[in-house]
């Protein structure tokens, strides 16, 4: 009785909001119009595998987040919240969690979504074969999946991990069908199946992915705005490397979403009345340069302060970035609660980086003015990923590169693509880096300054690129990631930044950049609170 | 087929220049080409043309003095100023002044351009000889090999040629006059082939003059005619070239004064800050269409004498 009443009042409000707008003008806003295909333009790089299992980089989670399902997600307080799995229970001694599926929930394949699955795409991200890192390494502790019942299942840890639902939330985990991933990779790469509200109907190389509904759609996480299908009949995901392209095709009305957007665009679009801005910053570390302690002259602690305070930064992003940018003392994003920020480390100071570089026996001069010592010259390898940073990005390391050379620091900037850039992290070719690393959560921590994040994942790549082995770092990023006391959590994670800073292993620079420029016609997109990707389920077209 | 290739619209109008025409008005070699030159006053597009790569030269020569400035000085407080008179031509996105960064970018630019054609000429006049005077078989192989060549488009040619030796200034002139040498060494073998059959040639060889006498004396003087003018058209097309390949990321890296690099980099600020992309653009053209008007100036001469 209660429940026909409360229907029929919806129905009456539903009405009565219809007949308010069409008597309207102007049908840009008010209820949700279904049908119509949003053109999303995106201008990180192509993935070469649109299972974010393989590898796993921010550009495979972009376009993933569509098709693909974690089992649990974030609200925007940082709170974990239902997705796959309706509930979740932790054993007392932290190393197994009880995973409860939702029911009725089928795969684009037909599959039903069970235990099993959950155990198959575990496996499927630890089978070295898949060649995964994101994933991979989120899963370190994982040692297996007990299917408990049809729906339940149990994960099982070496040591309690404080960072596991954290890291579950991502989309670099997100459940496949088991069906589906028994085929070849290569065929699993061209099409991925989910149980997402989208599914991959085709991929046309260097160009775009097309995606289409999944009419039966029935697993939108406990925050999303609606149920059922989503509103829009597809996506046409392309790709648009050159940012001022991709903006021209936007205020052209040939695209309807931008990402990767450059700061100089983001002040003009603000002028703009049809294009409205999403800032979703990502989470896990931010972005920074980090140095390579493992060779010369890095290895001396004395070099990479002084590299540290010759390093105009503070001046770079201003010019640069038109303040769309905040500068960061932090190596954790400003998203992250957990992080500890400490300028004082970070401070433009030429005269104390002369200092430090004359301390540490780099006193002699070459004929460019550079410093050298013992006939060596204090050279310094940068490989730029040209994919993975910005054109502002790259105009920033010049700057730096142009302030480090008052000191006496030559900075060889090497601008490659992607796959030449990790064969240059691979091969141990580098004395410095930009590595954006995307993780929910401090647990990024573990992964960027614990030892075992030099030794490289099934993919060949290793994210502790400055290279730290601190037995002390490893210690407490152990008790931390063990620990189920929050308090305590967080006091451990601020001792190791507050380590890892006073190390000068790192340069923090700004928050990992994300930023979307969409047409005033789109609404309801948002940027997902795990990885920040954006998130098209509640999304639809008024125009 | 061993005669002239009509396709070709350079061969067909600069044949007239080494047609055995000066032969009848008192002798081959360089007296006579040399007269042909500079006979008629410069025209105005000649002047033109030729005060603008003076202009260019004394850049790339002496950037010092047209601009005393550091091109890689950065001043990140002053990034992405309009033009104005502090800044003729605007600072870029590191407050890099556009103007000083034009004049030294002239250098790189234009010894890109004119060493690949140097390159590009010179393969193809050992080509061009070969074929034109060796013996039957060999011709044939070369003008085979040459269309071969000829079957890639040249830009495409010398972006294979990036991908084998890897990117950089020296890879991309080498490139760039590899790929455009097939045109070049068609066209000289055509002219030496005209040659070779000359009444002054036959002279020479009936008057028992040796090989090599025959080639310095009598044949490159002759095809020399044509090779200047091929080479000011050929600069100004390297140029255009050097530029792309250095926009594409393959030339020069940053932050080279080189106007491609510079165009490339402003590429991203095009529709915010118009200056860093026009200025460098433009000098590019400038000195493409200065070369390129020089070369037809001189061409258009050279038919009419």
């Amino acid at each position: 009785m209660h429940r026909r009443l409360t229907s029929l009042l919806a129905t009456t409000a539903a009405a009565a909001l219809l007949v308010g707008c069409t008597a309207e003008a102007t049908p840009a806003s008010g209820d949700p119009v279904t049908g119509g295909t949003l053109v999303y333009a995106t201008g990180d790089a192509e993935p070469t595998c649109l299972d974010p299992h393989v590898g796993g980089n921010y550009p495979q989670a972009l376009i993933a987040t569509q098709y693909l399902e974690s089992l649990v997600s974030k609200d925007t307080d940082g709170e974990v919240i239902p997705w796959l799995a309706d509930s979740w229970q932790v054993s007392d001694d932290g190393l197994s969690w009880e995973f409860t599926l939702k029911e009725g929930v089928t795969f684009t394949d037909g599959t039903p979504l069970t235990s099993a699955a959950v155990a198959a795409n575990v496996a499927h991200v630890q089978d070295p074969a898949t060649a995964s890192s994101t994933g991979y390494l989120a899963l370190a502790k994982v040692t297996g999946v007990e299917e408990v019942d049809e729906l339940t299942a149990r994960i099982t840890l070496s040591s309690p991990d404080s960072g596991l639902l954290d890291s579950l939330s991502q989309t670099w985990l997100a459940i496949q069908s088991p069906t589906a991933l028994e085929r070849t990779q290569e065929e699993n790469c061209e099409a991925p199946v989910g149980t997402g509200p989208f599914m991959v109907e085709a991929w046309d190389r260097q160009e775009s992915v097309t995606l289409s509904r999944n009419d039966d759609y029935s697993s939108p996480p406990a925050d999303a705005a609606h149920t059922g299908a989503a509103y829009l009949d597809g996506i046409e995901w392309r790709f648009i490397p050159d940012s001022a392209s991709r903006y021209a095709a936007l205020q052209s009305g040939t695209v309807d979403v931008i990402d990767n957007v450059q700061p100089d665009t983001i002040v003009a679009a603000e002028d703009d009345d049809a294009i409205d801005h999403i800032d979703a910053p990502r989470p896990g570390a931010s972005n920074r340069l980090e140095l390579n302690s493992s060779v010369t002259p890095f290895d001396d602690i004395l070099v990479r302060e002084a590299f540290i305070r010759s390093a105009n930064v503070d001046d770079a992003v201003s010019s640069l970035f038109f303040g769309t940018a905040e500068r960061s003392y932090s190596a954790l994003s400003s998203v992250e609660t957990l992080g500890v920020s400490d300028e004082s480390l970070f401070e433009y100071d030429p005269d104390a980086a002369n200092d430090l570089l004359d301390e540490a026996g780099w006193t002699g001069r070459d004929a460019d003015g550079y410093r050298t010592k013992d006939g060596e010259t204090l050279a310094l390898t940068f490989p730029v990923s040209t994919n993975q940073s910005i054109p502002a990005e790259q105009s920033l390391f010049e700057q730096l590169q142009s302030t480090a050379a008052e000191t006496g620091f030559r900075v060889d900037l090497e601008p490659l693509d992607l796959a030449s850039w990790y064969a240059a992290l691979g091969e141990n070719d580098y004395d410095l880096v930009s590595a954006p690393y995307t993780k929910v959560g401090a647990d990024v921590l573990r992964i960027l300054f614990d030892t075992s994040g030099t030794v490289p994942a099934p993919s060949g790549y290793f994210a502790n690129h400055a290279q730290v082995k601190d037995p002390e770092v490893d210690a407490l990023l152990a008790q931390a990631s063990a620990t189920s006391d929050a308090g305590e959590r967080a006091e451990l994670y601020a001792e190791v930044q507050q380590r890892v800073l006073e190390g000068f292993y790192i340069l923090p620079l700004y928050d990992q950049q994300n930023h979307y420029l969409h047409s005033t016609d789109v609404q309801g997109m948002r940027a997902l609170p795990t990885v920040s990707t954006p998130a098209l389920y509640d999304a639809w077209l008024g125009r | 087929m061993t005669l002239l290739p009509p396709t070709d619209g350079l061969t067909a109008t600069t044949t007239p220049a080494a047609s055995p025409t000066p032969a009848t008005r008192g002798g081959p070699g360089t007296a006579a080409r040399g007269r042909r030159r500079w006979m008629p006053r410069p025209t105005v597009t000649m002047a033109a043309s030729a005060t603008v790569l003076a202009v260019l030269a004394i850049a790339a020569l002496f950037p010092g003095l047209v601009a005393p400035g550091d091109p890689l000085a950065i001043d990140p407080s002053a990034s992405f100023q309009a033009p104005s008179l502090a800044h003729p031509f605007g600072t870029d996105e590191s407050g890099r002044d556009i103007l000083t960064r034009v004049v030294h970018g002239a250098g790189p630019s234009l010894l890109i351009g004119v060493s690949a054609t140097a390159i590009g000429v010179g393969l193809a006049l050992v080509f061009g000889l070969l074929a034109g005077l060796g013996p039957r078989w060999l011709d044939f192989g070369t003008t085979r090999l040459l269309e071969v060549l000829f079957a890639f488009p040249g830009l495409l040619f010398a972006l294979l040629f990036i991908v084998v030796y890897g990117p950089g200034i020296v890879t991309s002139t080498i490139a760039v006059g590899l790929s455009t040498a097939p045109g070049y060494a068609r066209i000289i073998r055509s002219q030496v082939l005209v040659a070779r059959r000359s009444p002054y040639l036959e002279a020479a060889t009936v008057l028992g003059r040796g090989r090599a006498w025959r080639i310095t004396r009598h044949l490159l003087p002759n095809v020399a005619a044509t090779l200047f003018v091929l080479v000011t058209l050929g600069i100004g097309q390297s140029i255009v070239w050097a530029s792309s390949l250095s926009y594409l990321g393959l030339g020069a890296a940053p932050p080279t004064a080189e106007w491609g690099a510079m165009l490339s980099a402003g590429r991203t600020y095009i529709t915010s800050f118009w200056w860093m992309t026009f200025f460098p653009g433009l000098f590019i053209v400038i000195s493409a269409v200065a070369t390129t008007l020089l070369g037809r100036s001189i061409q258009a001469r050279s038919r009419r004498s």
